[in-house]
């Protein structure tokens, strides 16, 4: 069997020459479809990893820690001590390349023309830097600078401040009472002069008991959210809030720089400004809701968390991968993929379908040729791997010129890549479809349409070659 | 090979083929009764039509008949499957077609190496074997050429060396001339006949050339289907 | 005055229709009906009042003297709500229009209009939230009533018959809760009540809160309780108390009082 095989190779690569026109179409065909296969994986890997990137490297990080319930139902008193859990982070360092501490809460933010509800992040902002590159997303104006707002601690009232404070209080629940027995008797308006002085002594002990920064803390604002504010760097915008103990609180901040990350629900409605400045105006004195972590390589998320877990959950805490934290996302990435695999299994049955009809041809035209192998004594096998040789030598050279084609195509995209114009900028479930497409090569994608390219010439040469099998050995008696 | 060439090569017993043609059945063969020694030169007369060929894909399994018995070299053939059918004739029989049938994308050499090829000998057995039976038949200086490089005499040679190159005991050839002009007819007759001589070969050829039958050792006459003369020739 | 004295004849006649007038109806009044007079106990026509509220959590007390202003005669109730002490909180106002709720922070002079995200929390840090004050809920339009339980007891040594009521919102309406249970007692003409738990889901065991009521006196001419505290069920041990210091009922309220200006004042 091996001893005439190198003979039915031999038949079978002359038999593609002798027909070398069609051979080199149907190869054209296939060469093609792989090359086509190739960039279409391409693409979608870098697509994929570009969506990707678009969450890690702006704001997820790849790994996360929390409160159990902060991640579903973000509320302020979900803030834990993130100084201990950091020194335990620091046993486990593996692999993290930065950690940055956040802190977050939802705030009335107001201009003079606008107001908007902000999801308001107090960041450290080189650690912040270190972990998804926030500073290089300004776009205007410029990052946070790395020290906070100088603002004075809040002072308890002496004894007398707090006399002063009841007198003050009683005075007013005076002139209220006063008022209510007055109702219906239209002609007493009630006192206000007493009001205005109350006011004024009130603000004295307001700014021993809730003091002022000493100037409006920097804030960092999404482009989307600028624009929704008409807000510009230099502009002051005025925070409000209620915070930890539930009290309003409320102070000017100044819009330093606008960010622009891609990441839709960032950019629309995110404000960044430093973690103490945000503690101050929180309450929340040393305490975080997140640490983020960038990990050197990214797919080690896992192992991380695993390395984690433990000292996390003694602290009644949970570590999350962003695929956990972001099952959209990765579900976005899968349904990428499936497309892909959807596009590539339809040139895939393209390309079969040329296959099978170029080898089907190449049999009815040679049936004689076929019969006279069969008369001399060629077993049905041996015909079947000769047919099979044909489609496989196709297959071969076509793979390896459409590698060839696939891997300059991705090269090209990779380097230059396809703007997509009017669709740049927008973005799925919070991943930003990147504004011009580059193709990212793995040894996968190259591979594998090639070799299924090849596996499929096989299978889609199957049929042709059992119907050459089957050829009667009479036929080659017949007459020319 | 001592015992088959003492035996008869080829037996028939009461053979009948027909075929059907649309509606119509057609009797190739009808009744036919022949045994064939080794060594022996047979020629199948008869006009076209008659039965030669559907003969001659009997004995050569190619076909089955429709009843009857076939032997060759002494097995039954309707007692074997395809694949002992297939092993039977690679090993047994050669074939000489009217159209030559060479492999047009093999040189004269690797046609003659073929069937040596299939029988899985080893490379140098199969050259040598090759080079020495194109030598013999006249065309050591063509072993290169294609097929379609070389005369119908030519090619019909070809065919010669890959039937007989594997040292069969049988050749069955279906008008071998018919194609041929007279001179290579003449040439390639006179090359089977010293084939038959020198190798101990069977030869069972059909014609309805005269000249050919007349080169006959024993001619067998066919009309529809039938054997109506069996002759040896002086 | 004479407005109070057309309440008066109002109310006299409601109570002789439910109450003494038909003593059959009195031992089997509506269910929904005890819930509609047990929700307004402290609500009149108009309603003004200066109360003291105290939040007690893990991390502070305080203590909030406010005024309240409602009125719910015209289509949209109304209520404004200012803080006068102590000095942290002075002058911060709540000013509810239908639902519409706004509030005034005297530090910026700014007022905020409340979003849908912030509904939820709780009013100047306590237990009560913005929803609770926004919320035109009215229980016996928008829960069906079952009573659960009846059964006699005495309060301040007077005999009197306490009811248990199970509400469930109707289709339609926009309440945050799965089911109420009230409870309330009568006792005369009077309907008084003691104690309404929240639950969230149907399934839960306990109550997601309980409000209760206590202190009864008279105040602003009825028999009122005046302590209302709100316990959470997810912080065992916090509280926040609603005291009625002053409260009168139907007194002509001017219409100003439910300004922007009027909440900066």
């Amino acid at each position: 069997m091996l001893a005439n095989f190198t003979l039915l190779l031999r038949i079978a690569g002359r038999n593609l020459w002798r027909n070398r026109g069609r051979s080199l179409i149907t190869g054209a065909a296939i060469a093609a479809g792989v090359a086509l296969c190739i960039a279409s994986f391409g693409i979608m890997d870098g697509m994929s990893s570009d969506m990707v990137r678009s969450i890690t490297d702006t704001n997820l990080g790849h790994v996360q820690i929390h409160a159990p319930d902060f991640s579903a139902r973000p509320k302020l008193s979900l803030a834990f001590d993130q100084a201990r859990v950091r020194t335990e982070l620091a046993a486990h360092t593996v692999g993290v390349e930065a950690v940055s501490a956040r802190v977050i809460g939802w705030v009335l933010a107001e201009t003079p023309r606008q107001s908007a509800s902000v999801e308001l992040v107090g960041v450290d902002p080189i650690r912040e830097a270190a972990v998804t590159q926030l500073d290089r997303h300004v776009r205007r104006g410029r990052y946070l600078p790395s020290a906070a707002t100088p603002w004075p601690e809040p002072k308890a009232l002496n004894a007398d401040d707090r006399a002063l404070d009841a007198r003050l209080t009683q005075e007013q629940a005076k002139l209220a009472e006063a008022e209510i027995a007055a109702l219906d008797g239209a002609a007493l308006t009630p006192p206000q002069a007493s009001g205005h002085e109350a006011a004024a002594e009130t603000r004295a002990l307001l700014e021993r008991l809730a003091p002022d920064p000493s100037a409006p803390p920097p804030l960092l604002l999404g482009d989307r959210l600028a624009k929704r504010l008409h807000a510009e760097p230099g502009a002051k915008i005025r925070l409000r809030a209620q915070d930890l103990d539930g009290n309003p609180t409320s102070a000017a901040f100044r819009v330093v720089g606008v960010v622009h990350t891609g990441n839709a629900a960032f950019d629309a409605n995110r404000a960044i400004a430093h973690i103490a400045d945000v503690r101050h105006f929180f309450s929340l004195g040393d305490r975080a809701h997140e640490l983020t972590l960038r990990l050197r390589v990214p797919s080690e998320a896992p192992r991380v968390v695993r390395a984690l877990e433990g000292a996390a959950l003694n602290r009644g805490l949970s570590v999350k991968t962003w695929q956990e934290l972001r099952p959209d996302v990765v579900s976005m990435v899968q349904m990428n993929s499936g497309f892909t695999a959807m596009l590539v299994t339809i040139i895939f049955a393209i390309a079969a379908i040329g296959v099978a009809d170029t080898i089907l041809m190449a049999v009815f035209e040679r049936r004689r040729e076929l019969g006279v192998l069969k008369a001399v004594g060629m077993r049905p096998l041996a015909i079947v791997v000769l047919i099979e040789s044909e489609a496989v030598l196709l297959g071969l050279g076509a793979s390896i010129v459409g590698m060839a084609l696939g891997l300059g195509i991705d090269a090209l995209l990779g380097r230059f890549g396809i703007p997509l114009g009017g669709l740049s900028g927008f973005s799925l479930a919070g991943a930003a479809i990147p504004p011009v497409l580059h193709a990212s090569v793995t040894v996968q994608g190259v591979f594998l349409p090639a070799v299924a390219m090849l596996a499929m010439s096989l299978l889609a040469s199957l049929w042709p070659a059992l119907i050459a099998a089957g050829t009667e050995p009479v036929l080659a008696m017949r007459e020319r | 090979m001592s015992e088959t060439s003492r035996a008869p090569v080829v037996e028939l017993r009461n053979l009948t083929k027909t075929y059907r043609q649309g509606h119509v059945e057609v009797r190739a063969l009808d009744g036919v009764a022949l045994s064939v020694d080794a060594g022996d030169f047979v020629v199948l007369a008869g006009p076209s039509g008659s039965g030669k060929t559907t003969l001659l894909n009997l004995i050569g399994a190619l076909a089955r008949p429709t009843s009857g018995e076939v032997r060759v070299g002494g097995r039954d053939l309707g007692a074997m499957n395809g694949r002992e059918l297939a092993l039977l004739r690679r090993d047994h029989i050669g074939f000489i077609f009217q159209a030559y049938n060479l492999l047009p994308v093999l040189s004269a050499l690797e046609n003659a190496e073929l069937v040596l090829e299939l029988q899985g000998r080893s490379r140098a057995v199969c050259r040598e074997r090759a080079e020495s039976t194109l030598r013999s038949v006249g065309l050591a200086d063509l072993v290169n050429r294609r097929p379609g490089e070389l005369s119908g005499g030519q090619q019909q040679r070809v065919a010669v060396a890959r039937a007989i190159a594997s040292a069969r005991t049988l050749v069955l050839a279906d008008e071998p001339t018919a194609n041929l002009d007279s001179k290579s007819a003449e040439s390639l007759l006179d090359l089977m006949v010293e084939l038959n001589r020198g190798h101990l070969l069977t030869f069972l050829f059909s014609s309805h050339d005269p000249r050919v039958i007349a080169r006959g050792r024993r001619v067998v006459r066919l009309e529809d289907g039938r054997v109506v003369a069996d002759e040896r020739a002086g | 005055m004479k407005f109070s004295r057309v309440t008066f004849l109002a109310f006299s006649l409601s109570a002789l229709v439910f109450g003494v007038g038909s003593p059959a109806r009195a031992a089997t009044p509506l269910p929904s009906s005890l819930v509609q007079r047990a929700d307004g106990v402290l609500r009149g026509k108009t309603t003004a009042a200066l109360l003291e509220m105290h939040i007690h959590t893990k991390s502070q007390d305080r203590t909030y003297t406010l005024s309240y202003w409602g009125d719910d005669r015209g289509g949209t109730s109304r209520a404004l709500i200012k803080i006068l002490g102590p000095a942290r909180f002075r002058g911060h106002g709540t000013l509810k229009v239908g639902g519409r709720l706004s509030l005034y922070d005297p530090s910026t002079d700014g007022i905020t209009v409340l979003s849908g995200s912030m509904l939820g929390d709780g009013w100047m840090g306590s237990h009560f939230t913005n929803d609770d004050l926004v919320k035109e809920t009215d229980l016996a339009r928008d829960y069906h009533s079952r009573e659960l339980k009846t059964w006699a007891a005495n309060v301040d040594g007077k005999p009197v018959t306490f009811h248990r009521i199970q509400l469930e919102p109707t289709p339609q309406a926009p309440v945050a809760w799965n089911h109420i249970v009230f409870e309330l007692f009568t006792r005369d003409d009077v309907v008084i009540p003691t104690r309404e738990d929240f639950y969230r889901r149907a399934t839960d065991a306990a109550p997601d809160r309980v409000l209760s009521f206590e202190d009864l006196k008279q105040m602003g001419g009825r028999l009122v309780p005046t302590r209302l505290t709100m316990r959470p069920a997810n912080a065992p041990g916090e509280y926040t108390e609603l005291i009625y210091k002053e409260v009168r009922f139907d007194a002509d309220v001017p219409a100003s009082k439910f300004s922007d200006q009027a909440l900066r004042r």
